[in-house]
């Protein structure tokens, strides 16, 4: 512990520590996280590269075909920006849920929630014109919240594991989402199990002459929300110190219940709101391959972001980035694509450790 | 539904038999995590560890035809993973909860990538011989107990017997005290010279090593391998744990009642005419989650939680 009164020096001690030099010493705190952040994605792709030379492929080619995958040409960046676009905004979402120390792993199942409170409403009003886009993503964010309610007072009021509670909502809601596209929703003209196509006038629309739904801009507006929030707002705040310590946060009188059960609806809601984006922007019918395991992604992407929105915003493009390049990278090099889930993985671990050791060395 | 056929006369023997199969990695995984909870450390990623145990127990006994050899590689891979999570856990004290989400996701991407790189995707997906019954002799021809508990494979006799061993090690020896002493004061333990750190890379390694072993009891009952195919059973271990309030011989009877919930839904939704039923067989197939889910709740509202070790979950820094 410091104290805030210097003792007399002893007369004879050597000259005070030079402040200055000790303070350019120190690395500024932005540039520590980007140095540790960089050793992180070497150190997840040089063991990636391992596990690439197993399966047979040479790494640095094959590397190469990744980025050029994602960045090589316009239609390759339109496609980064929409697989991102989800992954931000349930990134986003998770990222509070994280700061407030609420482990919600159950963005898939919320996102697929939304996705079928979503199709549940066209399927019910299609009649409504223009408002039925706004009321669709509605519907589907609340569709998601409703299950963050669940977990989140679970979670407030007797302490359940939200892990395990919002994972075994996971499998229900697939359940769930497996028999609505067999019977209730499911197209009355199709055969495959899935919901009737969604109609034109519900569909997202796209953004300057690109390929890239407005869901992205939602995507980055809630980002920018959030940072606001963070800055200058009290629930920001709240979460924070909610995340540090309950039992302080109880005692500086915040109502903690209240900020676990609203970060826990927060993360969900997004994750529905994706959902009913992702259903209106790109799938446009409800089907069991709706979300190809979005949800899980997303934890690595709040995770890599360290639920900062700007953190969770780049890493939102680059874990984007990996996915579809990685596709680029199974074509040309053979490997499997889910070479890349293990890089993702990696990249976490490396950089709970870079974390760790900066933490370290500063105390 | 025909009842006849799930639980009547005939059928409520094989049905408790095939309950305590399904049991068995549940058991294994819950048991051992019981055992490293009571260290003080959450060994969180016990779904990608079982993962991992699955697909090396399967490539091993595909690539040898061998049982033995495929389960000792279901507990070699958890052992690396095991090794993993006390690097991170235990060394570098980073937060339990997110290595254990960080594990999960390794493991399942490095399970999916290497079945997809050595087998390909194929129509019809490779088998292995798997584990057939072997009856116990004289025990066997016991009436009703023979056949629910002695004309299982090996595997489930070990998976038993192991459970039961570290129940007894633990509750019932020297090591299980350190453990639990661990678990409650590590620096109680430590200044009467248990070392926390040993103790609790124990609890790891042995939690790790036995979900490795229940991912080659697993492949070893289907027969296959696929993404995710240990759907859920490592986060149900994890329920259980909490709800046996960390006693190893509640987590037993835990995941036993989470196999027969399993081997009924399977029946029922086989006697219920599948796909044109009226009750739909995703309802069934949900249900093993929904008992967890509610079970975790009714556990939530009623305990209190007096039986958690006291330091579960903090890294402990040497004193010395």
């Amino acid at each position: 512990m410091t104290s805030l009164v210097e003792p007399p020096a002893p007369p004879d001690t050597p000259a005070a520590p030079d402040l200055a030099a000790d303070r350019a010493r120190r690395v500024h705190p932005v540039l520590r996280s980007a140095l540790a952040t960089a050793a992180a994605v070497l150190g997840g792709f040089a063991i990636g590269g391992l596990f690439l030379v197993l399966a047979g492929a040479e790494p640095v080619a094959a590397y190469v075909d990744l980025f050029r995958g994602a960045f090589g040409s316009r239609r390759a960046v339109e496609r980064v920006l929409v697989e991102a676009a989800p992954l931000l905004l349930i990134g986003l979402g998770l990222g509070v849920a994280y700061r407030a120390k609420v482990w919600n792993i159950g963005a898939q199942g919320q996102f697929d929630a939304g996705a079928i409170t979503g199709t549940t409403l066209l399927t019910l009003a299609p009649g409504l014109g223009w408002v039925l886009l706004p009321t669709t993503l509605f519907v589907a964010t609340l569709g998601g919240a409703a299950l963050g309610w669940f977990i989140g007072y679970l979670k407030a009021r007797y302490d359940a594991n939200v892990v395990i509670t919002s994972l075994m909502c996971n499998y229900i809601v697939f359940s769930l989402l497996a028999w609505s596209v067999r019977r209730p929703l499911k197209d009355p003209n199709g055969f495959l199990p899935a919901s009737a196509s969604v109609p034109a006038e519900a569909r997202l629309p796209l953004l300057f002459g690109t390929r890239v739904n407005i869901g992205l801009a939602i995507a980055l507006a809630v980002g920018v929300g959030l940072v606001w929030v963070f800055r200058r707002g009290v629930f920001g705040f709240w979460v924070d110190m909610v995340g540090a310590s309950p039992t302080v946060s109880e005692a500086c009188g915040i109502p903690v219940r209240r900020v676990i059960v609203l970060a826990s609806v927060v993360s969900a809601g997004l994750a529905g709101l994706a959902g009913g984006l992702q259903l209106l922007g790109t799938e446009f019918r409800l089907s069991l391959t709706l979300s190809s395991g979005v949800g899980f992604t997303a934890i690595v992407v709040a995770l890599l972001g360290r639920g900062r929105p700007l953190g969770i915003t780049a890493a939102a493009i680059f874990i984007a980035a990996l996915e579809v390049g990685g596709d680029a990278m199974q074509r040309t090099q053979g490997v499997p694509a889910a070479a890349v889930r293990v890089i993702q993985a990696l990249l976490v671990i490396f950089l709970l450790l870079a974390n760790r050791m900066t933490e370290r060395r500063v105390s | 539904v025909n009842w006849e056929a799930v639980i009547g006369p005939a059928a409520i023997l094989p049905l408790l038999a095939a309950g305590i199969r399904l049991a068995m990695p549940i058991v294994l995984a819950a048991v051992g995590e019981s055992f490293c909870q009571r260290s003080g450390v959450i060994n969180l990623g016990l779904e990608g560890i079982m993962l991992a145990g699955a697909l090396s127990a399967f490539g091993a006994e595909y690539a040898t035809g061998s049982p033995i050899v495929g389960a000792l590689a279901g507990i070699g891979a958890g052992l690396v993973f095991g090794v993993l999570v006390g690097l991170l856990v235990i060394e570098a004290r980073i937060d339990q909860i997110i290595v254990g989400i960080s594990i999960v996701l390794l493991a399942a991407g490095i399970t999916s990538f290497a079945y997809l790189d050595v087998f390909g995707v194929t129509s019809s997906p490779p088998r292995i011989g798997g584990s057939s019954p072997w009856p116990v002799p004289v025990l066997s021809d016991l009436p009703g107990i023979g056949v629910v508990l002695f004309r299982q494979s090996p595997l489930v006799y070990a998976a038993m017997g192991l459970s039961l061993g570290v129940w007894w090690l633990l509750e019932r020896t020297r090591v299980g005290l350190s453990v639990r002493a661990v678990g409650d004061r590590p620096d109680a333990a430590e200044a009467v010279g248990v070392s926390p750190r040993r103790t609790r890379w124990i609890g790891v390694l042995v939690s790790s090593a036995m979900t490795g072993f229940a991912g080659a009891v697993l492949v070893g009952q289907l027969r296959l391998f696929q993404d995710g195919v240990t759907a859920g059973r490592g986060w149900v271990a994890v329920a259980i744990v909490v709800l046996a309030r960390w006693n190893p011989l509640g987590a037993i009877a835990g995941g036993l009642a989470f196999g027969l919930v399993d081997a009924l839904q399977l029946r029922v939704q086989a006697a219920s005419g599948g796909v044109d039923a009226t009750v739909p067989y995703e309802l069934f197939q949900a249900l093993p989650y929904l008992m967890t889910l509610t079970v975790v709740v009714l556990a939530a509202v009623r305990f209190r939680r007096d039986a958690e070790p006291a330091a579960l979950g903090t890294p402990y820094v040497a004193q010395r």
